[in-house]
């Protein structure tokens, strides 16, 4: 059998650990006994270590029951409740502020939109690579017909006989009403610009320059649409 | 619904923070006495250990977020905020329980001294009360460092691992600081020769 020596040194590092045998691993409790047997100094140490052992073990045993006073649990029990109400109390404050927050949020949103949209619709558009100025004909339209456009006046640069196509209304867009005179406005824009105005075009000749005329009504947006041929 | 009894600690903790008030007590009733006893070896008083329980349950309330399984257990956490009303405490109090080193005291200690007979002593109840008293003053009289180490290992029975997660130290810290203090206590407990030699007295005679 192969004996594992211990110092004293050694001895005097783990003899507490010994004395309480429930906290040292087995095999090294072993060996330091095994060396108390054979060394008396180590032996009084050891005898000395569980003494003192027996007498810590004493002292946890006498304050075993010992505890807080009873009436402790039902006050902070109470104080327990009463944090969860202040918590609650705090978290709906800080709810309704946030919607309150978006609301306003919201509103302002809506309203910068509604700005931006109601500008951009107001201004006369031109599209295209034209330089001359796109020509305004003022020309009463007869809107008699819900959606359809049944006589357009005369155009100033280009005679009406040119544009052989129909007005093609836009798709979304309302028709004039029946006081509005309408609008037609001459502009230069790409095919493809036209087609998404509700224009039926030409895949191939997307990207080629034409003139077209806009219906446009009071409030500024396009009814419909025709090529100028 | 299981019963809250057998929750762990860290269930309980959970709910607690989610508003449970039969958790609450749950935790409580597990964890208030060892709080208190740990309070009560640390002080010495009564008093202090009370309020020690009630402050630390309180900033436990207030605090339970804070709480995070990775770092420790929750009975770690509660122990680390007992712990730092303690030494508030002991630091306004800066009380001090003398060990007697007056020569009466010596007598006594060694007619139940830890070098004669202690476990005859231990089972006789005067000599037994006499000796719990004077090793809990000795451990009193310790440096907080070492009274730490030495009241949740050797009083409240926790092992090297529980106690470095509670005192925030690694286990070798908390080992040679247990080794330290009670070699401290052994050289406080043991009776002077010339005690020793004096004619005894009455046992219980103060």
């Amino acid at each position: 059998m192969k004996h594992i020596k211990m110092t004293c040194a050694e001895f005097d590092t783990v003899v507490h650990d010994v004395a309480r045998p429930d906290a040292f691993d087995k095999p090294a409790a072993v060996i330091a006994k095994f060396h108390a047997q054979t060394c008396e100094r180590c032996a009084a140490r050891l005898a000395q270590a569980q003494l003192l052992a027996g007498a810590l073990e004493a002292v946890a045993q006498d304050s075993a029951d010992l505890g807080a006073p009873a009436h402790f649990e039902p006050a902070l029990v109470s104080a327990f409740r009463e944090h969860r109400r202040s918590l609650e109390r705090k978290q709906h404050r800080q709810r309704r502020t946030r919607l309150r927050w978006l609301e306003w949020s919201a509103l302002a949103a809506a309203a910068v939109l509604l700005a931006i949209g109601a500008w951009n619709f107001s201004r006369p558009r031109v599209i295209g690579t034209d330089t001359n100025p796109s020509v305004v004909v003022k020309s009463p339209v007869n809107s008699s017909a819900s959606g359809a456009v049944q006589q357009i006046g005369s155009v100033e640069t280009a005679a009406a006989e040119d544009s052989n196509s129909d007005f093609v209304p836009v798709p979304y867009g309302e028709s004039l009403s029946s006081d509005d005179s309408g609008l037609v406005v001459r502009v230069s824009m790409t095919r493809s610009a036209l087609g998404s105005l509700g224009y039926p075009v030409d895949e191939i000749h997307a990207g080629d320059v034409v003139q077209a005329d806009l219906l446009v009504g009071e409030d500024g947006l396009p009814r419909a649409v025709r090529l100028v041929q | 619904m299981p019963d809250r009894t057998e929750l762990r600690d860290e269930d309980l903790l959970r709910r607690m923070g989610a508003g449970d008030e039969e958790a609450f007590r749950s935790f409580y009733s597990r964890h208030q006495r060892p709080i208190y006893r740990f309070a009560l070896h640390m002080t010495g008083r009564p008093e202090a250990a009370e309020e020690v329980v009630q402050e630390a349950f309180m900033t436990l309330i207030r605090e339970i977020s804070k709480f995070d399984s990775v770092r420790g257990t929750p009975q770690a956490f509660l122990f680390g905020i007992a712990r730092n009303h303690v030494r508030r405490l002991v630091e306004s109090d800066r009380r001090f329980v003398p060990l007697a080193e007056d020569d009466d005291l010596q007598v006594r200690a060694g007619q139940a001294s830890l070098s004669y007979g202690l476990g005859e002593s231990l089972s006789d109840d005067m000599a037994r009360a006499e000796i719990i008293e004077r090793v809990r003053r000795a451990v009193l009289a310790l440096p907080e460092h070492y009274r730490e180490a030495v009241t949740l290992c050797d009083l409240q029975g926790f092992d090297y691992s529980a106690a470095a997660a509670t005192l925030d130290c690694p286990i070798g810290t908390v080992r040679s600081r247990l080794a330290r203090a009670r070699e401290m206590l052994l050289a406080r407990l043991r009776p002077t020769p010339a005690a020793i030699t004096r004619p005894s007295r009455a046992a219980g005679s103060r």
